[in-house]
C-alpha cells in the first residue's frame, strides 16, 4: 500500500516508541526531529493509517498528567511494516547517486 | 481549560474529544494553542466526507433528480385531480396513467434515496437542502390552479423510506425487483420511443436503481460509506 512522506514518520515513530506510542508521545517526537505538526494532523494521520489498516488502535489507560483522559495507543500492524519498509526503500532508491547524498558523506 | 474551549470539544466524537483534550493537556498547551488545535481537528472532521468523490457526484444528481421527481409527483398529482373531477369514461386510461407514474415515482424515490444513503451518508444535511432547494423554487413557481401545492413533495415520502432502508441493508432481491418495476414503468411511457428528452431523463432516472443494485449485490453488508 502507498503511504506518504507524513504517513511513514507517524509509521516509524510508532514503531520506534512500542508500546509507549501514542497521539502526544508521537507529537512529542516529532517535534525533536524538527517537524512539528498539530494534533489534529496527528490525530487525522493516524485516522487515515488505521483506515488503511496499517496501524490499530486501543484506548489505554487514564493518566493523572492528562487530566484523567484516556490515550490512544498505537501498534503498527505487519501491513503497516511492510509499506513503511516499501517507502524507505523507494527513498533510498531513488537518492542513490543524487548530488546532496553526495555531500552529506 | 475555560468553558468555550470544552463547548468547542464537544462538537468532537466523544472517543476524540477524550484523547485530543488528554494529549493536549500533557503537551501543556497555552489556551490559544488548545483553541487553534480543536478548531482545526473540528474543521477537519468537519470536512472529511468532502474528500469522497461520490458526495460531490451526489450533489450535483441530486438537484437534477429532484427536478425529475417533482415533474413526476406533479404529473401523478394532475392525473389523480382529473380523474377525481371527471368521471366521463376515459377512467381505464388515467387509472393506467395513475398506476404507471405511482410505480415509477415510488421506485425512483426510494432507489435515489438508497443511493444517496450508500454514497454520502455522512452529508445527509448537505443532500437533503440540494434536493429542498429546487422544491422550494418550483413551490414558489407553482400554479394557482390544479393539484395543490403540497403534491411536489410527494417525492419526498419515498425517498426517505428508500435511506430508512438503506440503512438497514435490504436483501438484494427487493432492489432487483424494484429495479426491474422502474424499468417497466419507464418504458411503459408511450413517449419514451420518439421524444429524446424522456429517453434521457429516463436514463437519468434508473442510475440510481442500477448504482444500489450493484452495490448491494457486490459488496454486501459493506456498502455503506
Amino acid at each position: 500500500m502507498a503511504i506518504g512522506e507524513f504517513e511513514y514518520l507517524l509509521l516509524a515513530v510508532a514503531s520506534s516508541l512500542g508500546e509507549d506510542a501514542y497521539g502526544a508521545s508521537i507529537r512529542k517526537r516529532l517535534t525533536a526531529y524538527g517537524y512539528p505538526r498539530s494534533v489534529g494532523a496527528i490525530q487525522t494521520g493516524l485516522d487515515r493509517l488505521e483506515k488503511k489498516g496499517l496501524i490499530a488502535t486501543r484506548l489505554g489507560e487514564p493518566t493523572a498528567e492528562r487530566g484523567g483522559r484516556a490515550k490512544r495507543m498505537v501498534r503498527v500492524t505487519t501491513a503497516g511494516k511492510k509499506a513503511a519498509a516499501e517507502f524507505y526503500n523507494m527513498i533510498h532508491t531513488a537518492s542513490s547517486g543524487v548530488q546532496w547524498m553526495e555531500n552529506t558523506r | 481549560m475555560n468553558r468555550s474551549l470544552l463547548a468547542l470539544a464537544r462538537l468532537l466524537p466523544r472517543a476524540d474529544r477524550e484523547v485530543v483534550l488528554g494529549d493536549l493537556c500533557e503537551c501543556e498547551a497555552t489556551k490559544t494553542e488548545i483553541f487553534f488545535n480543536l478548531t482545526e481537528l473540528v474543521l477537519r472532521r468537519a470536512l472529511q466526507p468532502y474528500a469522497d468523490w461520490r458526495v460531490w457526484v451526489c450533489l450535483g444528481l441530486i438537484p437534477l433528480l429532484t427536478l425529475l421527481h417533482i415533474g413526476i409527483s406533479v404529473a401523478l398529482a394532475t392525473r389523480v385531480w382529473s380523474w377525481h373531477l371527471s368521471h366521463d369514461g376515459t377512467t381505464p386510461s388515467i387509472l393506467a396513467d395513475v398506476f404507471r407514474l405511482s410505480l415509477l415515482l415510488f421506485t425512483t424515490s426510494v432507489t435515489s434515496g438508497m443511493s444517496a444513503a450508500l454514497m454520502a451518508r455522512r452529508t445527509a444535511l448537505l443532500l437533503f437542502l440540494a434536493a429542498l432547494l429546487p422544491a422550494m423554487i418550483c413551490l414558489h413557481h407553482y400554479p394557482a390552479v390544479g393539484p395543490p401545492s403540497f403534491c411536489i413533495f410527494l417525492f419526498l415520502l419515498p425517498a426517505a423510506y428508500g435511506v430508512w432502508l438503506a440503512l438497514r441493508k435490504p436483501h438484494p432481491w427487493f432492489l432487483w425487483s424494484t429495479t426491474a418495476a422502474l424499468l417497466l414503468a419507464l418504458l411503459s411511457d408511450p413517449r419514451l420511443a420518439y421524444n429524446r428528452w424522456t429517453l434521457l431523463n429516463a436514463s437519468l432516472l434508473v442510475l440510481p436503481a442500477l448504482y444500489c443494485s450493484f452495490t448491494l449485490h457486490l459488496r454486501g453488508h459493506n456498502a455503506l460509506s
